[in-house]
């Protein structure tokens, strides 16, 4: 069964170790002191989770309103916790006071815009907030409504990644920009745009209606799954912003997964899948910031708590009878995942899921990882012949992997010459710095052997 | 053993900052107190209320009061008392606090006594 796990347990076994220095214990008399420390990410998670909670109350149309109370919240945190120290249930207090601040605002509209509207909202928001328990406010709808909204058909998938990083995940435009490589300005615009669009389109706030829900979900797995791959492919970016978006895309797919709404088949298999590759996260890049490739890391470094997760969620996920494409990456990435070394790999079980996989989704990416399952079994020859078939396919003429997977199989069938043509061509075309350098060792390495 | 006050002058930079800027910010604070709180020199630390404080001055024989000060830019924020052997030192703990690192000022002044 799977464990339901809260996020703060997440956070504790799968954060990279970024701690800050307010959690690092330096008791010079070797006392722990009693002083409450933050959680990591909380006041990014919380802003998420209060923006999505106070979106219901003031509307779509309102959402920057919402910000700019969330902000203030924050920014009071700012400027007296410095002098009271932190509270004992910090998140409680962020909440407690966003909320003054929104019913400070509802007031000043009720009262002089007169607005039927505003007095609702005041008596909605007072009669359910009124009296509660800080801790208590069911955050989870609202956070789940919120990532619907920004799923929104109206926005494009880019907007989409980026307006649920914004607003459910709590990350500001220019965090978002820098995951990117957009500028600040651009991803700003492009927010208040989505806003505006959302808007126009006359966008809900909450739940879809259970004829369209499977349809919505779809689209809010495929933007956590875009979310999680902009992480773990690493095309360019800074390293530890890209493993955030994956543990946030982790974070995400948690909260739809712990929702009654969300347990099906496919939500688990991607959460398996999520789990499963990023468990390697750590292991694929050395000290010096240079690429490891999977047979030669060092697989002691892999996450067993994520792997455990990966193969609990990939067994949930069977139940039922949908076969989706989350399922079949998931069951290859947990064929890598429980090999204790590279030679020990399932590769007959991968290449027949990878077969399974071309039959549902032959994309070009797949093709060229069935033809690598290939030459693991059959040898280099076979797999040069299975990579000559897509010689044709448009997307992988300029797909960098494609021409270093040509210079790895020609490079093991002996053929150094045309290895080194083929491992040019994928230098000229990544624009990855790690897979830059891993390329140019590969190049001395053959240059050394020809010698 | 002298004590010094350091008034906190808040800036403009947070409305900036990105909710775990703030943290981050929150969190350099608690360790800077914690530390000067371990080593014994850390005395007082209160916050001002916001937004509020009025300038009295006697004029002609009458009291005038101004304010409150709406300009949250360059108000005092809060303080701290701390101690230190010498001006030195006080500079030192001044360098390091965080507040500096967010666009405010910190003004530093010796009590005597």
């Amino acid at each position: 069964m799977a464990a339901k796990w809260s996020c703060e347990r997440l956070k504790d076994n799968t954060l990279p170790a970024t701690r800050s220095p307010g959690s690092i214990s330096t008791g010079a008399s070797g006392q722990a002191e009693s002083v409450p420390q933050l959680v990591d990410h909380l006041f990014r998670h919380k802003a998420g989770q209060m923006i999505s909670a106070l979106t219901r109350y003031f509307g779509v149309e309102n959402l920057g309103l919402v910000e700019d109370i969330i902000q203030e919240a924050l920014l009071k945190a700012l400027q007296g916790w410095p002098y009271h120290g932190i509270p004992e249930n910090p998140g409680g207090w962020l909440w407690q006071t966003a909320k003054h601040h929104a019913l400070d605002v509802l007031r000043r509209e009720a009262r002089f815009q007169k607005r039927l509207q505003g007095e609702i909202q005041l008596i909605e928001m007072q009669q359910v907030t009124a009296g509660q328990d800080v801790d208590s406010y069911p955050f989870e709808d609202d956070q789940l409504s919120m990532m619907f909204l920004g799923c929104h058909p109206a926005l494009s998938r880019e907007v989409q990644i980026a307006f649920v990083l914004n607003t459910v995940s709590g990350f500001s435009a220019a965090e978002i920009a820098r995951a990117f490589l957009i500028s600040e300005a651009t991803m700003a615009q492009r927010l208040v745009r989505a806003k505006a669009r959302l808007r126009a389109a006359g966008a809900r706030f909450g739940l879809p209606e259970s004829g369209s829900l499977t349809e919505r979900l779809d689209v809010v797995l495929d933007v956590l799954y875009l979310l999680f791959n902009e992480g773990y492919e690493a095309h360019a970016g800074e390293r530890l912003l890209r493993e955030e978006l994956c543990l946030e895309a982790i974070h995400l797919c948690k909260l739809v997964v712990t929702h009654p709404i969300g347990q099906s088949p496919r939500v688990h298999a991607l959460l398996a899948l999520m789990y499963l590759q990023a468990a390697r996260l750590t292991a694929r890049i050395d000290a010096a910031g240079d690429l490891i490739v999977l047979p030669a890391q060092d697989r002691s470094l892999w996450n067993r708590e994520m792997i455990r997760e990966g193969l609990t969620y990939l067994e949930l996920s069977a139940e039922g009878d949908t076969l989706s494409e989350f399922h079949l990456q998931a069951a290859i990435a947990a064929k890598h995942a429980v090999a204790e070394t590279f030679d020990q790999t399932d590769w007959v079980g991968i290449l027949d899921d990878y077969a399974a996989l071309l039959e549902i989704a032959p994309s070009p990416v797949v093709k060229l990882n069935h033809a690598v399952a290939i030459a693991m079994i059959h040898g280099p020859q076979a797999g040069l012949q299975a990579l000559f078939k897509l010689k044709d396919e448009a997307s992988l003429k300029k797909y960098h992997l494609f021409y270093a997977t040509f210079g790895e199989l020609y490079e093991r069938s002996g053929n150094v010459q045309q290895a080194n043509q083929s491992y040019r061509e994928a230098l000229a075309l990544t624009e990855n710095e790690a897979e830059s350098r891993f390329l140019q060792k590969k190049l001395r390495q053959i240059d050394g052997h020809a010698r | 053993m002298s004590q010094f006050m350091l008034f906190i002058r808040n800036g403009d930079e947070p409305n900036e900052f990105s909710p775990e800027q703030i943290q981050q910010a929150i969190q350099r604070f608690s360790a800077w107190a914690k530390k000067l709180r371990e080593q014994g020199k850390l005395i007082a630390a209160e916050k001002l209320k916001d937004n509020e404080g009025l300038l009295l001055s006697g004029r002609n024989g009458q009291i005038v009061v101004d304010g409150p000060f709406a300009e949250t830019k360059e108000t005092i924020g809060g303080y701290f008392i701390v101690e230190a052997c010498s001006l030195e030192e006080a500079i030192e703990i001044t360098k390091d606090c965080p507040a500096l690192s967010h666009g405010g000022k910190v003004e530093l002044r010796e009590v005597e006594g």
